[in-house]
């Protein structure tokens, strides 16, 4: 269960960074599209980020959890912690998942900006 | 020489019903390969509108626009995309550079957009282009530090990267001072002498039309004056 909610928070907060990142770039995205960035093109830079935003954050999170395992064998606790690989693996896998998903709606949407959008709002 | 550019019956309406507003109502005309040529007209002219058509940033809503003899009106958004990219370079008021990357990077944007790496020949190209606008030093620098106008030099070297046949140009110094104004102008005119490179520049200043070859006045959506320019 709190696997579930914990999973829904990185999807939304992962989501909310592309979207932000999205309208951050409309100008910079709508000017490439008026020099020749093809529809596809302007779509994968969300894709890629989120790949990134992904991997890095899985990579990241795996390496805390870890770190904090450690943590927890110099100082004393009262509760044991055993890593399983095979859920290590499939959170990873999740997250990134999640990640690329997240990416769909920013995506869609900056790839369907006419460059005209950007340059007559200046 | 041939025609490079034919801007056939263009006819553009925004809105609907009551609302609707003819901003263009059927121009046509014809631009030559390596003219020299202005769009002047005041505010809400309708120029403005007219290069993004021309420029295949935006659609009519009658009328065609032929590039280099391909009926562009007909293209979908990759076609015109491809078209923008090898055959048109944009300089507008603002330069729009990316804030985050070098001079270099700016500068070879539309090779990358082609998803080219560079070849010899292109990066010796971007060298001459830097030389040409007396950027020469600037490129590991990045977009945001430099001067107002360097930045737009940089946007017209961008324009000219792919070495396309027509440049067109918004407004291209409404955001400079005199002097930078002057090089700018300078600028085009040898670019135009020495590379044979096209160039329409849409401007509300009479003084800077002045300084083309040939003068196509805009008023209320309609072409209304189409001269030569002998006080060049």
């Amino acid at each position: 269960m709190i696997q579930a909610f914990v999973l829904i928070a990185v999807a939304l907060g992962i989501a909310s960074t592309l979207a932000i990142s999205a309208v951050q770039k409309t100008r910079q995205i709508g000017i490439l599209k008026a020099i020749g960035m093809g529809d596809g093109a302007a779509n994968r830079i969300f894709l890629w980020q989120a790949a990134l935003l992904g991997v890095a954050g899985t990579l990241g999170g795996i390496a805390l959890g870890f770190g904090l395992i450690a943590l927890f064998g110099v100082v004393p606790v009262p509760f044991s912690i055993s890593p399983e690989p095979t859920f290590i693996a499939l959170s990873a896998v999740i997250g990134i998942t999640v990640a690329l998903l997240s990416s769909v709606i920013p995506a869609r949407s900056t790839s369907r900006l006419d460059p005209i959008e950007v340059i007559q709002n200046g | 020489m041939a025609d490079l550019l034919v801007a056939d019956a263009l006819e553009k309406v925004y809105g609907e019903g009551d609302a609707a507003t003819r901003a263009l109502k059927g121009v046509s005309f014809t631009v030559a390969e390596g003219e020299f040529a202005s769009i002047v007209g005041q505010s809400g002219s309708g120029k403005s509108t007219l290069l993004n058509l021309i420029g295949l940033l935006d659609t009519p809503t009658s009328g065609q626009v032929l590039f280099g003899g391909e009926n562009t009106t007909a293209l979908g958004r990759k076609g015109r995309s491809r078209v923008r990219n090898e055959g048109l370079g944009f300089v507008f008021q603002f330069h729009y550079l990316l804030p985050e990357f070098s001079v270099w990077e700016n500068l070879t944007m539309p090779a990358q957009i082609a998803g080219r790496t560079l070849s010899a020949k292109e990066r010796d190209r971007a060298l001459e282009t830097l030389a040409l606008l007396g950027l020469e030093g600037l490129e590991k620098k990045n977009a945001n530090q430099l001067s107002g106008g360097q930045k737009q030099r940089v946007a017209i070297g961008r324009a000219l990267m792919n070495r396309p046949r027509l440049i067109l140009a918004d407004e291209p110094t409404g955001n400079l001072d005199t002097a930078n104004t002057a090089t700018v102008y300078e600028l085009f005119r040898r670019i135009n002498a020495e590379v044979g490179t096209t160039f329409l520049i849409v401007t509300h200043d009479r003084a800077v039309a002045q300084q083309t070859d040939r003068i196509l006045e805009v008023r209320d959506g309609e072409l209304v004056q189409d001269v030569r320019n002998d006080y060049v």
